[in-house]
């Protein structure tokens, strides 16, 4: 339905219709922009790639075979995007950090809102802590829900090594999130 | 009919996919079988899932109010600004169908009409006939006379050879034969 969808689109812009590049963004732009907003952290530099993604999308969609779901397509060039910039970009790793903290809404208990502040920031600096690959994988999977087949196409490699960069990224967080996991602060 | 049961191994390879998102359902189901039946994997399984649901509890982050409309417009503006490069606008415009094919079409009918309209050059003047030993065919400068003095048969045997072997008409009739 999705791909029939989108597929109906792609050739409406290849006919020339403007407006269905339009429809295209308006269906991607907020999971590309979470997808890059938790990878490179900072929100000036998510919205950026966003755009980026969508400036590219529009110079090559003439030539988009459909291979590969469109969506694929789009995070592909979103999480190249984002690592390359992750690659030119070691500086300041808390900046984005600070922006992803718990926002509190007024009808939170004090008590609950402080533990929940604490936990968002744990796990805020233990993504954090990952390696640009292993985060990527880890934002595509826990917050796009994506299966591990399409995870391997975006990332450009074979499923078995999203299996084995998922371990590792979890062996990593568990260690980072002790203090907040029953089984090893009982362990 | 039920399902193989799942080995240690084979559930620590699916319990991390199993626990942050969608697995196939019949995979779920072994898993959950060795899971009630193995306090291990069940104690690890734990773990992951406690992991999992800290980083589900992770807030999505905020947007600035009126991001949206300001990431359309500037979107716009850039691709206006892209449109206005000459390769973009060849390729926009020969993305219509009509268009490619007209382009094609030219180009087919301006090599044509090249092809047919370049001047035929002028053949080169037909090189000078060696002069062979008289009554031969000439094959070559360098068949010399003592040549055909060793071989007699030769100038009636290429003879045949160039009239084609079926043909009844050439007489073949080598020297000092019958």
């Amino acid at each position: 339905m999705d791909d029939a969808e989108d597929q109906a689109l792609i050739e409406a812009f290849k006919r020339g219709e403007e407006s269905a590049f339009t429809a295209l963004v308006i269906k991607y732009r907020e999971p590309v922009y979470r997808i890059a907003r938790r990878i490179v952290r900072s929100h000036e530099d998510a919205a950026d790639v966003a755009q980026e993604v969508f400036i590219r999308a529009h110079r090559a969609l003439p030539r988009f075979a459909g291979r590969s779901r469109l969506r694929t397509w789009l995070f592909r060039i979103a999480v190249n995007l984002c690592l390359d910039l992750a690659a030119r970009r070691s500086r300041d790793v808390l900046s984005g950090l600070r922006e992803l903290r718990w926002a509190p809404s007024p009808h939170d208990n004090p008590v609950e809102l402080s533990e929940r502040r604490e936990l968002g920031e744990a796990v805020g600096g233990a993504i954090d802590a990952l390696p640009p690959r292993q985060r990527a994988m880890v934002v595509l999977r826990v917050y796009q829900d994506l299966p591990y087949a399409e995870i391997a196409r975006i990332m450009g490699c074979a499923e078995g090594t999203v299996k084995a960069t998922m371990f590792a990224a979890f062996g990593k967080l568990r260690r980072a999130l002790a203090p907040y996991v029953r089984g090893e602060a009982a362990g | 009919m039920s399902a193989r049961a799942m080995s240690c191994r084979e559930a620590r390879d699916v319990v991390l996919e199993a626990l942050t998102g969608a697995v196939a359902p019949d995979v779920r189901l072994r898993l959950n079988r060795h899971l009630e039946a193995c306090a291990r994997c069940r104690l690890e399984a734990g773990i992951y899932e406690d992991v999992a649901g800290a980083l589900r509890s992770s807030p999505e982050p905020r947007l600035p109010p009126g991001h949206w409309e300001e990431f359309m417009a500037r979107l716009d503006r850039a691709l206006q600004a892209d449109r206005r490069r000459p390769a973009a606008r060849i390729s926009r415009w020969l993305r219509v169908p009509r268009h490619a094919w007209s382009v094609a079409v030219a180009t087919a009918a301006l090599i044509a009409a090249l092809v047919f309209s370049l001047p035929e050059a002028p053949s080169p003047p037909p090189a000078a006939q060696p002069s062979g030993p008289v009554g031969l065919p000439v094959l070559h400068p360098y068949v010399t006379e003592s040549i055909i003095r060793a071989q007699p048969a030769m100038g009636t045997s290429l003879a045949v050879w160039k009239a084609g072997f079926g043909a009844t008409d050439t007489p073949f009739d080598p020297p000092g034969g019958e």
